[in-house]
């Protein structure tokens, strides 16, 4: 099980490749919002969530992915989804 | 109150894979993937159908405050298909219409109240770069230069600012409120101002 550390990490490094603000990216914390702080296009929300799916082999189901608009609000996702395994 | 958005095709094309697995599934109803895959142009579909849920939403937000991604919970269907022109329906915490216009380059819509007349002004700007803080002043000028020649009014009247929702205000001597809406994307801006106040 990763820290909460490391599940920052691997998230800001599915995140990357979508973001459009890169200081904001350098400055991540879990209250970032994807789309407000990072500029991340709402349709490229829906490949974090499946690249999430991918990385953790979990499945984000509808009601997870409509509060997945922050970095703290993915990595609580991520962590329950993980227990639930 | 309205609501747009605006689909770069060109940078749609770079930044999503909407046949990977699982992407159609999470972003659209049944309804919607029946369409698109019945289309004979099924990329301009799912942007045309993408378009009109953001449009919807942001409409959607202003009135209810839910900030949510739940795209599947907005359910659209195409009503009427003219040559560069298509009406839609939207129903999401209440019913929207929306106007989309469709060119080879980019799609454009603006969402209203499903009862109300559209009485608006749409235009749509080429950005030369796509440096996001150029777009925003780009935008903006546009938007005071439009709504000065619209309303007759000083440019230096207007003023644009956002509340804490994130939704533009468009105010004309700190008073007056003309209901506005911005997009971007890619090479492209659009916006929508209410045309009577």
């Amino acid at each position: 099980m990763q820290t909460k550390d490391e599940l920052i990490a691997t998230l800001k490094k599915i995140v990357k490749p979508y973001i459009q603000d890169e200081q904001a990216f350098e400055n991540v914390t879990e209250t970032t919002d994807f789309i407000n702080d990072l500029k991340v296009n709402s349709a490229n929300l829906v490949d974090i969530a499946l690249d999430v799916e991918e990385e953790f082999d979990i499945e984000i189901d509808h009601e997870s992915m409509e509060h997945m608009l922050t970095v703290g609000a993915a990595i609580d996702i991520i962590t329950k989804k993980l227990a639930e395994k | 109150m309205i609501g747009n958005d605006i689909v770069d095709l060109a940078q749609a094309k770079r930044e999503s894979n909407w046949r990977r697995r699982g992407f159609l599934d999470k972003l659209f109803t049944q309804h919607e993937q029946q369409l698109i895959h019945a289309a004979s142009n099924p990329d301009q579909m799912v942007w045309l159908l993408w378009s009109m849920k953001e449009s919807a939403y942001k409409l959607a937000v202003q009135r209810t405050g839910l900030r949510v991604f739940s795209p599947k919970k907005i359910a659209c269907s195409v009503n009427e298909t003219m040559t560069n022109t298509v009406e839609g329906l939207v129903i999401y915490y209440g019913e929207y219409k929306t106007i989309s216009l469709i060119t080879s380059h980019y799609i454009a819509s603006v969402a209203l109240a499903a009862n109300a007349i559209p009485d608006y002004i749409h235009l749509v700007i080429p950005f030369e770069d796509t440096i996001y803080q150029t777009h925003q002043r780009v935008i903006r000028a546009n938007i005071i230069q439009q709504c000065a020649t619209l309303f007759a009014i000083p440019e230096q009247a207007i003023c644009i600012h956002k509340n804490s929702a994130g939704t533009p205000l468009l105010t004309v001597n700190n008073s007056l409120k003309i209901p506005l809406t911005i997009s971007h994307h890619g090479y492209y801006g659009a916006f929508a101002i209410g045309s009577t106040y």
